[in-house]
């Protein structure tokens, strides 16, 4: 990992396309191979999930390759709890876009 | 007033002391004291990655403050057990850096950080050191990380303190950019901020910058204080009633001038009750 994966929400995967970051979610369902994440703010992605996925709790956090602005492709991830504020989340993603010089690259960086 | 006991900034580097702890105006940080010697800075890794010094034995600086001691949350995403410590590489989203943790002399036997596993989320604290221009941290603490609230918790808190020591000091008088750093803060504490009553830049003019570091109270004494230009400094009730505002007790005004005076900014004159800031004479 030699570049910073941004932190992103849905509405940001479109600007992420062939990138790889990181969201923030709620499980909300797994089916087979994919699963359904509820970004921190409010939209749902649908993550193709990795062989050797173990996600167990309720919020989630996903490393992977933005395949379309709907799908992530993960690659890892890990189990972040139950009790994350994710609306609280969501403003701090919205802060990191708009003073990136401490958490990712400049040209990563996506304030909307 | 040049007492080692008050110029004692804390600068690391150059070491002494200025006659003025604020009189260096050429230093890119003018907050040293409060980046004292000792103090934990929160930060990213990619700040760590960033963060340089002067030279060798130079303290490290991430945003051209001091930072003696470190602390950041990240994810371990390998580890290698060693004779005398445990080297981690830690991952955090922003960076990539390696840790290596020392066993406790006491208890050689037990391997540092040996609970703790590929994956898994830690709170780091040590400090940051170089090898053959690689930098790694040197950590005294590597502890997993619990509630995961702290994660999410570390970013809003390294941020607040980044804002704090670049925009709240460079812009002080653009409300826009300070504001930003209100607003973590409100986040993190709650929306009682007694700042909000006060706007920065007032009275103090071109030395306003150098309290911009300071809780608005205090900031708002030093500014009347230097606006008011009394060889004789100012009376008690003279500050209370300038820096009066709805909710500013005589008693939080009585405390923050203890606070500055123990911190060096102001000296009794003729009395106790009267004031002077150590930049007018």
């Amino acid at each position: 990992m030699d570049r910073p994966t941004p932190r992103i929400n849905s509405k940001r995967m479109q600007y992420y396309v062939g990138q790889v970051v990181r969201m923030t979610g709620k499980l909300l369902r797994v089916n087979g191979d994919t699963a359904i994440i509820e970004s921190t703010d409010g939209g749902n992605v649908e993550v193709r999930l990795s062989r050797d996925s173990h996600l167990s709790d309720p919020i989630v956090e996903i490393i992977g390759h933005v395949e379309d602005e709907h799908t992530l492709k993960m690659l890892t991830g890990s189990d972040m709890g139950s009790d994350v504020d994710l609306q609280t989340w969501d403003t701090m993603t919205e802060l990191m876009h708009k003073f990136p010089e401490i958490f990712m690259e400049p040209d990563q960086a996506k304030p909307l | 007033m040049s007492s080692p006991y008050y110029g004692n900034a804390g600068g690391g580097g150059g070491g002494g002391f200025s006659r003025s702890p604020y009189g260096s105006q050429e230093s890119p940080s003018g907050n040293t004291r409060k980046a004292g010697t000792h103090s934990l800075r929160p930060v990213t890794v990619r700040q760590v990655v960033q963060s340089d010094h002067a030279f060798g034995d130079a303290e490290w600086q991430i945003d051209g403050s001091d930072a003696p001691s470190v602390t950041f949350v990240a994810q371990v995403r390998g580890k290698a057990q060693q004779a005398t410590n445990t080297a981690f590489s830690l991952e955090d989203g922003t960076g990539q850096i390696d840790a290596r943790l020392w066993s406790d002399s006491q208890d050689p036997d037990t391997a540092a950080g040996s609970e703790i596993e590929n994956d898994v989320w830690v709170r780091v604290q040590g400090t940051i050191k170089e090898f053959n221009k690689k930098k790694h941290v040197a950590a005294q603490r590597v502890r997993p990380i619990t509630d995961m609230q702290e994660v999410y918790y570390h970013y809003c808190e390294a941020l607040s303190v980044h804002l704090e020591l670049t925009r709240g000091q460079v812009k002080g008088g653009g409300g826009a950019l300070t504001s930003g750093a209100a607003n973590v803060h409100a986040q993190v504490n709650g929306p009682t901020n007694v700042s909000s009553d006060y706007t920065m830049g007032g009275g103090g003019g071109g030395t306003a910058n150098n309290y911009a570091h300071m809780p608005a109270l205090d900031r708002a004494i030093m500014q009347f204080i230097e606006s008011s230009a009394n060889s004789d400094g100012c009376h008690l009730t003279a500050i209370s009633r300038a820096v009066a505002r709805p909710g500013v007790t005589a008693e939080q005004i009585s405390l923050a001038l203890e606070r500055l005076s123990d911190d060096g900014h102001v000296y009794n004159t003729h009395d106790d009750n009267h004031f002077q800031s150590v930049n007018m004479s």
